[in-house]
């Protein structure tokens, strides 16, 4: 039983004077119950796009998103009823609201799922932080100490899919991983999802048990993650992770993958790697592949 | 010309932020410094510049070639900052300015620093973007920044840097902030820019894959003291200092042999409590 299905999603943006741009172009994921999801991908891939459309945050141009068999309708001014899904933003700096004290912050959460049990110190127990930390303001913490504060929020609504869109990436170094840990662990343990996005390969690999690697709106290469580690299929997938190096002490400087990421107002015809993949096929110019897990004409299922 | 950083000490307000660092930069080397962020990484970088926040102290030395930079007059500092020492910055976005076009960005100094005109800066400013392999410099000479991408707009930073041809190169996490793909690009181009020119690089880094990819010599901070120094194989490989090793230790990458990071119980090796390390040996074993 699936959580959350995305289906041959289509976002687009529109902006007047400028042409229309596919940041989602036809990407299906979807993310079961307990179970961790890792959606990587470039910068300007779409990533964050898609994790604000299952939130309702985007409006959907085509496609679907269902959440627990409901359609995930465009968040508006009105109450929402769906407050299964929660989502945790990039920027712990912005997402927390500085004049208001965290413990009130948490109590927006815990209302909004009824819970009248649980006091916020016990949620910020729950992310590791001292229960006297609720009568504070954002700016007294640091930023690994804001994103756990922002991951208690969410949790206090009791979702059971959490959202984690590049959480990580304002943390400093040492943080990144005790954050990715703790949100992976929060999680399961509450048996919700968690779809995690983040352009940090290494920080997925520990936490996800599946990875989708996305390249300029589509999903090139979903699998198990210690397998697609291990094994990379897509040639997008091999250039990504030989492009980490390695702390061998070797001295060996990563591959790198020529070209930019086209413009996803105007994508190159075809399969959209193509212009820069090392193994291009004539098949590749003419024929877009539409099929997955791997959407490769390499790897076309027989 | 090299640059000579002995016992350097920085107070801010009353805290100290470095207790002593000590690191030589070569010609031609790229010299790493890693460590956790608030180890004072950045904060010896900037001491170099001068760059230092307001209220604070440093003493100790910076020597470049035969001259002291901690005692210079703010006149001669400017000569030297973006002249012969330029730095580069972690976030593209924000070290340049949104306003004005690349090509301004870099001729300003160059005009200053090296008194040429406006034809020649330009001349000089274009043969750089296609150094730093933007593609099509003549037209990218006079585009803002937001027209470019991220990996775009660091190496354009780095040309900036590069403009007056400067003999030390600070490079503080500038990758960070970037892709792996596109970090690959501008590791290449870092170490291909100090083979070529023979600068002096110090690269500030928390990535360890980063150090390993690109710096001959590693130096090692913890809470503003250099714990370890020595040649990239020796120091990521067969770390002297169980700091080092924990750092080692605790990336997801880290190999069998000790599966727990093991705070504190590392059998210590015989060498290297905290102090000043013996001076850096400088054999290179690649």
């Amino acid at each position: 039983m699936t959580l959350l299905a995305i289906d041959d999603l289509v976002v687009e943006h529109r902006s007047p004077g400028r042409p229309i741009v596919r940041a989602v172009a036809g990407a299906s994921l979807s993310v079961g119950p307990g179970e961790v999801v890792g959606l990587v991908g470039e910068s300007g891939c779409g990533k964050s796009t898609l994790a604000r459309a299952v939130c309702g945050l985007n409006p959907v141009t085509e496609g679907s998103i269902t959440f627990d068999g409901q359609p995930v309708t465009p968040l508006g001014l009105r109450r929402r009823k769906l407050t299964g899904i929660q989502m945790v933003f990039q920027d712990p700096y912005a997402s927390l609201n500085p004049r208001r004290r965290v413990g009130d912050q948490i109590a927006d959460g815990l209302r909004t799922s009824g819970d009248t049990a649980t006091a916020p110190a016990d949620l910020l127990e729950r992310v590791g932080l001292p229960r006297d930390f609720v009568s504070r303001h954002p700016h007294e913490f640091s930023g690994g100490q804001r994103q756990r504060i922002a991951i208690a929020r969410a949790l206090a609504a009791r979702p059971r899919l959490l959202i984690g869109d590049e959480p990580i990436s304002a943390l400093d170094a040492s943080a990144q991983s005790q954050v990715a840990t703790l949100m992976r662990d929060l999680a399961v343990d509450s048996g919700a999802g968690l779809l995690f996005i983040s352009h940090d390969l290494s920080v997925v690999r520990l936490i996800a048990d599946r990875i989708a690697v996305m390249y300029l709106g589509r999903i090139v290469e979903v699998g198990n993650t210690a397998e697609v580690w291990a094994n990379p299929r897509h040639p997008y997938t091999q250039a990504l992770l030989r492009a980490i190096p390695k702390p061998d002490g070797m001295g060996v400087l990563p591959a790198e993958l020529p070209g930019d990421v086209p413009d996803p107002a105007d994508p190159p015809a075809g399969c959209r790697f193509n212009p820069r993949c090392p193994q291009v096929m004539d098949v590749c110019r003419d024929k877009e592949p539409d099929f997955g897990p791997v959407a490769c004409w390499l790897h076309e299922p027989k | 010309m090299t640059l000579d950083i002995t016992d350097l000490k920085v107070t801010i307000g009353g805290k100290e932020i470095l207790r002593g660092v000590d690191l030589s930069l070569q010609e031609g080397r790229v010299h790493g410094l890693a460590g956790e962020s608030g180890s004072g990484k950045t904060m010896t970088g900037l001491a170099v510049l001068g760059l230092l926040p307001h209220g604070s102290r440093a003493t100790g030395s910076i020597a470049l070639g035969e001259r002291e930079l901690l005692t210079l007059p703010p006149k001669e500092l400017n000569r030297v900052r973006g002249g012969e020492v330029a730095m580069v910055f972690q976030d593209p976005a924000t070290s340049l300015h949104p306003m004005l076009t690349i090509g301004k960005q870099l001729t300003e100094h160059m005009r200053h620093h090296l008194g040429v005109d406006k034809r020649e800066a330009r001349r000089r400013a274009v043969e750089l973007l296609g150094k730093v392999r933007i593609p099509g410099a003549e037209e990218a000479y006079g585009r803002f920044p937001h027209q470019f991408s991220g990996g775009m707009r660091q190496r354009v930073a780095i040309a900036i840097a590069l403009a007056c041809s400067p003999k030390v190169l600070i490079a503080d996490e500038p990758t960070t902030a970037l892709d792996v793909t596109v970090q690959a690009g501008v590791l290449r181009l870092l170490r291909g820019l100090c083979d070529e020119l023979g600068l002096a690089v110090l690269l500030v880094t928390h990535d360890l894959g980063v150090m390993s990819a690109v710096a001959d010599e590693v130096s090692v901070m913890k809470d503003g003291l250099v714990v370890e120094t020595g040649a990239r194989g020796q120091v990521l490989r067969e770390p002297a200092h169980p700091y080092t090793r924990s750092l080692l230790d605790s990336l997801p990458d880290a190999s069998p042999p000790d599966t727990e990071p093991a705070a504190g119980s590392d059998p210590a090796p015989a060498a290297g409590p905290v102090g000043p390390p013996a001076p850096a040996p400088r054999s290179e074993d690649s």
